[in-house]
């Protein structure tokens, strides 16, 4: 039985909140009830009243959506998955099955206690696996392993037929082929309600991992410096990065905003056999940035005695379990902005300068010392072009994956931190290597390859053309299972699927 | 809030000095109830065009006489209440979101011109919207959201203007016929007591629904002949029927509608339209004895008996009218045609129109609203 909280009921307040702070907007766009399911039948009885009674239901697992696609529902229901995030094996540890509510977290730790497997899953570890799994979600070991949805052999999905009578499937390669196709990459909130997926072979987890986290303090920075960064990071992951010896390697740059005080780039590295026996990969990266001086080399997790250096670059070993956590679900306290960006080559001096100039950009009344750019290695078993046809994550030539980010609690402060932020990626993409037609975008071509919907950015349907950012040439295919299995329209935000 | 009216109705008061009138005076003289109680001499016609509003004065032939042009994207469906027009744009995108809007202008009585309000938009999905009514007491829109599968209700703010959707009713449903994927209302009628009569082309369905603090709920539902779809609503003056339009199988049917509650009662008849199919329109005249209706290329005229419809001998025919519109006088009939306005009289005793004579031409008039 559902647990239904209405408005008159204490934990409202703070469950209609989402975890992006500036959503819902306003009272207008809250809904007017939050469904708590604690099954899937549960569900299915809940999203029948829901379209029965004209209402739209919005989905959340994890509720780390950027934008407002299930907090901004007028009077409609929410329904929570949360409370089904059971993770399990099905006939022999031969397949497992994780319901949507769980979190990368504790998918991680019981995938690995129970089973000594993982899913090459994101670094947030309260995301939830409902939207995370269907966006194509990526992580530390996707280059080694490749994306979530890759590894995808089932969906349990809700959808609603002509009539609006609730149909509970499990859609597979065999079955219902066209729509569990589009569930690997199309994003969350399209097609239906999903409530478990279903794996049938996951990669083994790692024996371990080393870490390592290179400081650059902005005080000693200059623009050469800066650039000599983002070009050594990007030739690596355009070149060496290629070879399946390094695959293993996940680096990041976090270019935090001047005001935070430093820079950092750091990786976390296995090799493909899952252990560190051998670092050679990860000290040749290291070695790409020796000359820059970073002025300290730390491990994650200062004080950590385990910290170690292991030849000539510090780093530290972490057994596996040790590198996830389940998180809490703090809602409503902090207030975000996100854009995102697949590069196919490395950094463009155009692009270096500008990415300086906003880093280095102060505007009155705006705090941003909780603004970054984070830079996200990308290829490897991610880029295998089999996958193309199997999924409709068409980002299978990427080298790195940016997330354009920026926090702030005073909502006084949205309009300087969105208004920034608009005009920061616009001018990235704004360069002689974009064409007249796509300007301020990384439209899909030679240097990029469109933007990444699960970092979505509602921003980006000022350009009619927003959906072959994010689904290059499946917008198509996906419009066509839209149709087949949601003819209604009744799963909708600001960036699904249009009929 | 300015109200737009202000300097012509002070005009107007010194002009005619209507001592004798003052005392039958509802309201202060600022109110509108003034004005129509004094007959308004000139009448006005709204068009809605793609490219905008088209605004004319109604000279005493009938004739169109233009006088002003508004910028507005594709005004599918307007209504006038309390000298406000309320707009419904038949579009599928707005501000990079797939939704309609809907626009609120104010008429100066005198002059006949509209002044911009504003414009709202619809709730997330509500694209292609279709139909518009004002609620009696005047305190909201209700929009027919024919792509999106939705109503939309809209309150009317205290200057006229449009606040933002507070209602939201998602449909679902489908027919068998190609155009029936989804459920698409299309239009929708209030009776007098404040509930919403519409109809749905896509689920072959008819609708009666309640608006609470400007929240829509559904009370009555009532399947029609699968595959008609239902396209065009008129209630009979006396609201114990209402007649619909349905386009897909070229036919009108007739209901018994019971206002006390809110409720369908029966289907009492279906009778095929001599000619075609396409957009269906309706309109009834107000003396509730007679009906109009267009069916693809050609317009009929139907005698209200009672429960029965009878096909009357007069029809146009080689047109290819998108809505058609009766006046409060009862004197005229428009329609709206791919490239004019055609006025045709009707008979003060037979009820039956005249040949139509083009008193305005208009690229591709989609709405029409006179005061």
């Amino acid at each position: 039985m559902a647990i239904l909280i209405t408005p008159d009921d204490v934990r409202f307040a703070d469950l209609k909140r989402a975890r992006n702070g500036r959503w819902p907007e306003d009272r207008s766009e809250e809904v007017s009830t939050i469904a708590l399911c604690l099954s899937a039948q549960d569900t299915a009885e809940v999203l029948q009243r829901v379209v029965s009674a004209g209402q739209r239901p919005t989905i959340r697992s994890g509720g780390h959506c950027y934008e407002d696609f299930y907090a901004n529902n007028p009077k409609g229901t929410l329904i929570d998955m949360s409370m089904q995030s059971q993770v399990s094996a099905l006939s022999n540890n031969a397949s497992y099955r994780i319901e949507a509510g769980a979190t990368l977290g504790r998918t991680y730790q019981e995938l690995y206690k129970l089973y000594n497997v993982t899913l090459p899953g994101g670094t947030c570890d309260s995301v939830g696996i409902g939207g995370h799994v269907t966006g194509g979600g990526y992580g530390f070991v996707s280059r080694l392993y490749g994306t979530t949805a890759d590894w995808l052999s089932g969906v349990d999905i809700l959808t609603v037929d002509a009539a609006g009578k609730v149909t509970m499937r499990s859609c597979s390669a065999k079955q219902d082929g066209d729509l569990f196709r589009a569930c690997r990459g199309a994003g969350g909130g399209n097609f239906g309600l999903i409530v478990a997926y279903t794996f049938e072979k996951l990669p083994p987890a790692p024996q371990e991992v080393m870490v390592s986290n290179m400081i650059f303090p902005w005080a000693e920075m200059s623009e050469e410096k800066f650039a000599r960064i983002f070009d050594a990071f990007g030739g690596y992951f355009a070149t060496r990065g290629q070879d399946p010896d390094t695959w293993g390697l996940f680096g990041v740059i976090e270019a935090n905003h001047k005001a935070s005080g430093y820079m950092r780039v750091s990786a976390q590295f296995c090799n493909p056999d899952g252990t560190c026996k051998e670092t050679k990969v990860l000290d040749e990266f290291l070695a790409l940035f020796e000359g820059l001086k970073p002025s300290a080399t730390v491990p994650v997790g200062a004080g950590n005695s385990s910290s170690q250096s292991f030849g000539p670059h510090m780093m530290t070993r972490i057994p596996w379990a040790e590198t996830g956590a389940a998180g809490g679900a703090r809602r409503g306290l902090t207030r975000g902005k996100y854009k995102s960006t697949c590069m196919k080559k490395k950094f463009t001096e155009y692009e270096i300068r500008t990415l300086f100039k906003y880093l280095t950009q102060t505007r009155p009344g705006v705090d941003f010392s909780r603004t970054l750019l984070e830079v996200d290695s990308y290829g490897g078993a991610m880029n295998r072009k089999e996958m193309l046809e199997e999924t409709v994550a068409f980002q299978r030539s990427s080298i790195m994956k940016l997330q354009y980010q920026t926090y702030w609690s005073d909502p006084a402060e949205d309009e300087g931190h969105t208004s920034w932020m608009h005009e920061f990626y616009k001018e990235v993409y704004s360069g002689s290597d974009v064409d007249a037609a796509h300007q301020g975008t990384p439209y899909p071509g030679a240097n990029y390859e469109g933007c990444y919907i699960n970092w979505c950015d509602r921003d980006m349907t000022e350009y009619s053309y927003w959906p072959e950012l994010y689904y290059g040439p499946n917008y198509d295919f996906l419009q066509q299972v839209k149709r087949k299995y949601d003819p209604n329209n009744v799963f909708h935000h600001a960036m699904s699927i249009r009929p | 809030m300015k109200r737009v009216t202000d300097c012509h109705r002070r005009r107007f008061l010194q002009t005619f000095a209507g001592a004798t009138l003052l005392p039958s005076l509802r309201v202060p003289l600022c109110g509108q109830t003034f004005l129509s109680a004094l007959h308004w001499p000139t009448r006005f016609a709204y068009l809605g065009a793609h490219d905008g509003i088209h605004v004319y004065s109604i000279a005493g032939d009938e004739t169109f006489i233009k006088l002003q042009m508004m910028t507005s994207a594709y005004p599918v469906a307007m209504a006038i209440s309390n000298w406000n027009l309320y707009v419904v744009n038949g579009i599928s995108e707005f501000a990079g979101l797939p939704r309609g809007t809907a626009e609120s202008y104010g008429i100066d009585a005198w002059s006949g011109k509209l002044t911009f309000r504003n414009r709202v938009p619809l709730s997330l999905s509500a694209i292609s919207p279709r139909g518009l009514a004002v609620s009696p007491d005047g305190s909201a829109i209700v929009v027919a959201v024919h792509g999106g599968g939705a109503y939309n209700v809209l309150p009317i703010r205290e200057d006229g203007s449009l606040g933002r959707v507070t209602g939201i009713l998602k449909e679902t449903g489908s027919g068998p016929h190609r155009l029936q994927v989804s459920a698409h209302p299309s239009a929708l009628v209030f009776d007098s007591v404040g509930r919403v009569l519409g109809v749905d082309q896509g689920s072959d369905r008819l609708n009666v629904f309640t608006l609470r603090n400007h929240e829509i709920a559904a009370i009555c539902r009532h399947k029609v002949i699968s595959g008609s779809g239902p396209m065009s609503i008129v209630l009979h003056p006396k609201e114990k029927r209402f007649f619909v339009a349905q386009a897909l199988n070229a036919s009108i049917s007739s209901f018994k509608y019971d206002p006390s509650v809110g409720s369908i009662v029966d289907h009492e008849q279906t009778v095929a339209a001599p000619v075609g199919d396409g957009i269906a329109s309706l309109a009834i005249h107000p003396s509730g004895k007679a009906l109009y209706s267009s069916h693809g290329r050609g317009i009929y005229a139907w005698r209200i008996a009672g429960n029965v419809l009878v096909h009357s001998s007069s029809h146009v025919e080689n047109v290819q009218p998108g809505a058609l519109y009766v006046t409060k006088n009862a004197k005229s009939l428009f329609a709206l045609t791919d490239d004019s306005v055609l006025r045709m009289r009707i008979d003060a005793f037979t009820e039956m129109p005249s040949a139509p004579v083009k008193v305005a031409s208009l690229c591709k008039p989609l709405s029409v609203a006179i005061v």
